[in-house]
């Protein structure tokens, strides 16, 4: 269970992709891999970007790994140059037993987390990550969106059990709001309500990584909201 | 963004004999180099199986047929045999110095470490060109093509330009075309490749079962009954020198062995089967190709001979599909060739034997500018000539010195067997496959035109010039270097 909130955070170096320091803050009280990577073209040989651009991505993740020190944070930080740097990732999160993976996106500042909870399945993994990474000036908010008026109960009773298992982690219960709508669409439901909160915690949907981190919900959520999202992993083989 | 780049490169290369410290320690899914950062490998199985199937494919069904049964009669599939097993012959060593040495540049690194900076100047130096040579082969053939749709869709054909035909206009403009695209960095090549081979491989299976059905009589299509090789043994293998540039493909797959994933498997099943799958349909193209015309008829064809025969099984549906099967596979091959000639450029300029800032990666598109440049530039300057046959000679004769020295390279590492040769694959045969492996691929270099000949030879002898004039002091060789 050690890996359970340790987080994988990809960063386009060379490219000079920001995190915020309000986002630096909150990861910083979890396990962080930094993944420096470039990312080229198939035209270009890995090795080629290598000789060229290898000095200068680790001195510019030396600076990414400067400022999470800053925020008392400890990180491993790796540097791959890749032609996908999905496949890397996913490569990455199954060797290490990453527990999420962060999907980058400004973020100004982080008052609170929103939590969105589709059922039973993921819970406890979903919850473990928000619960590390809070700290006593963040709020939280556990999210639903029931399909339709009849499945409302169920949701209040989800978003219920949810918050139970929040506060027993030492939560204050007044830092814990809930958020039940009616949507045919949840997706969009999300990113709305994404979209003024600072973070979005989110598990996984079927146990792909590459599916959906990057080519489904969690990714769509992440640019409709331009809000970073942190996906939860919950086919890892350490827990079951 | 050039003053964050490092200052302009020394002379010195930076290269060692044992390549886990030249480059770095090969995993299955990365190379670890010595500064501590992963080279991801994203190239699987199928990924590799494409690009030596998607670069053979273009020349041996869609170019060849016509030509080759022009020169040989029926017998031209037992040119294409001939290819076949003198390819597999030499894809087998290549395949063991890959997996000893999975890093990007082929051929070219496999020879520079065993036999020497001079012999690795020579290849590297020819298998640049080379590519030029048959990637402009390519691209006549794809004019060629674009021209027949143009026919097709009831365009009259187009009146004499004079020395520069149509064909070469049109290949020229795809040229630049593609190596703009490859400049620009255009992501997701591989998948459209993947889906381009598929597709062709789709396409083809329709059409040869068809056609071997017919041929077969079971349809009772009168076939035409031919003597098998009209013109004699010579001819014979002369066209099995000249076709086999359809067989270039799987040398290119070793281009890109830095980027393969579990190289010790994926690399000889890449480049064994890319060439036992090509040569298979090469052999039955040429086989229902000959059964459905006379082989005087389809040399009068030419480089299009193909679609026609297409249209004498299938109609009009058939012969569209095989025009824009043409297209696309004469592209895919002239696409692939562009990008390993661009490799063969970075892995002698990393070798310090041609000036470093020609592999110069663009920090803005994240490819190689200058290199890509190096190679389009050239190839459109040769597509002009249109001449199909030359280009496809001086191609394959620039390749066969490379995989005649392949197969001596091979001998000499297991001979000396220094300590970092622990290649994961075993040549089968040994020393029988290398040694005839070699000999056959400098033996076919003897039945071509004697003007290829001579230009490979210029080529050849150029690039031994510039090694004397330029990088005399570049030691790569494993024994003289690094003790």
């Amino acid at each position: 269970m050690d890996n359970e909130t340790s987080v994988l955070v990809p960063v386009a170096v060379l490219q000079g992709q920001a995190l915020s320091e309000a986002l630096v803050e909150l990861l910083s009280n979890l396990d962080v891999t930094l993944l420096g990577y470039h990312e080229i073209p198939e035209q270009t040989a890995t090795e080629q970007a290598h000789d060229q651009f290898n000095e200068q991505l680790q001195a510019k993740l030396e600076e990414y790994v400067e400022l999470f020190e800053r925020h008392g944070g400890a990180v491993v930080p790796r540097t791959v140059f890749t032609h996908n740097v999905q496949e890397t990732s996913k490569r990455i999160a199954i060797e290490q037993d990453i527990g999420a993976i962060l999907i980058g996106n400004p973020a100004p500042s982080v008052d609170r987390v929103l939590v969105p909870i589709r059922g039973q399945v993921n819970l406890d993994p979903i919850l473990a990550m928000t619960a590390a990474l809070v700290d006593d000036e963040t709020d939280i908010v556990l999210f639903h969106a029931a399909p339709s008026e009849t499945e409302r109960a169920d949701g209040d009773q989800l978003l219920s059990t949810a918050a139970d298992q929040l506060e027993a982690t030492g939560i204050a219960p007044d830092r814990i709001d809930r958020q039940l709508v009616v949507s045919d669409t949840p997706l969009r439901a999300i990113s709305d309500a994404a979209a003024d909160t600072g973070l979005v915690v989110i598990g996984e949907k079927d146990p792909s990584v590459v599916d959906i981190i990057f080519g489904d919900a969690a990714d769509r959520i992440a640019e409709a909201s331009a809000s970073p999202v942190l996906v939860v992993r919950t086919d890892r083989s350490g827990d079951a | 963004m050039s003053d964050d780049q490092p200052p302009a490169s020394e002379r010195q290369a930076d290269a060692h004999a044992d390549p886990a410290v030249d480059i770095g320690e090969t995993t299955d899914e990365t190379t670890v180099t010595e500064e501590g950062s992963e080279l991801e490998r994203t190239i699987g199985l199928s990924g590799g199986l494409t690009i030596g199937i998607g670069t053979m494919i273009g020349a041996g069904i869609f170019v060849f047929p016509g030509l080759a049964a022009g020169n040989a009669g029926p017998a031209a599939a037992v040119s294409f045999g001939i290819g076949a097993v003198v390819a597999l012959l030499v894809a087998l060593p290549t395949a063991e110095l890959a997996t000893a040495m999975p890093k990007s540049g082929g051929g070219y690194y496999f020879i520079s470490r065993g036999m020497g900076s001079l012999f690795g100047a020579i290849v590297g130096i020819s298998l640049w060109l080379g590519l030029v040579f048959a990637t402009a082969f390519y691209l006549v053939g794809f004019g060629e093509y674009a021209l027949a749709v143009l026919i097709e869709i009831g365009l009259p054909r187009p009146p004499d330009l004079g020395p520069i035909s149509l064909v070469a206009v049109l290949g020229v403009l795809c040229g630049i075309v593609l190596t703009g695209l490859s400049v620009g960095g255009t992501e997701n090549t591989t998948k459209l490749q993947n889906a381009i081979v598929s597709l062709l491989l789709g396409i083809l299976a329709v059409f040869l079962t068809v056609g071997i059905v017919d041929a077969l009589g079971f349809l009772g299509g009168e076939s035409t009954p031919e003597t098998f090789a009209p013109f004699g043994i010579g001819p014979v293998l002369s066209t099995a020198a000249l076709v086999f540039t359809s067989y270039l493909g799987f040398a290119q797959v070793a281009t890109v062995a830095g980027e393969m994933k579990q190289p010790s498997r994926n690399l000889p099943l890449a480049m064994v089967g890319s060439v036992v799958i090509v040569g298979i349909l090469y052999v039955v193209t040429i086989f229902v190709s000959t059964s459905a015309f006379g082989s005087q008829e389809l040399g009068e064809l030419g480089e299009t001979a193909i679609v026609e025969v297409a249209r004498s099984y299938l109609g009009l549906p058939g012969a569209i599909a095989i025009l824009l099967a043409g297209l696309f596979a004469t592209v895919s091959s002239a696409n692939a060739s562009i990008l390993s000639a661009s490799r063969a450029l970075y892995a002698v300029s990393r070798d310090a034997l041609v000036p470093k800032e020609v592999s110069r990666v663009n920090l803005r598109y994240g490819t190689p500018h200058l290199a890509l440049a190096l190679v389009g530039g050239p190839t459109v300057l040769l597509v002009g000539t249109g001449q199909t046959e030359l280009l496809a000679e001086v191609a394959s004769f620039l390749h066969l010195i490379m995989y005649g020295l392949i197969c001596v390279t091979l001998v000499v590492l297991r001979r000396r067997s220094p300590a970092w040769y622990n290649p994961t694959f075993q040549t089968p045969g040994y020393p029988f496959v290398p040694v005839v492996g070699g000999a056959a691929s400098f033996g076919m270099i003897a039945f071509m035109q004697p003007t290829s000949q001579v230009i490979g030879l210029l080529v050849m002898v150029g690039s031994g010039a510039w090694y004397l004039l330029y990088a005399r002091d570049v030691q790569l060789k494993g024994g003289e270097m690094n003790g």
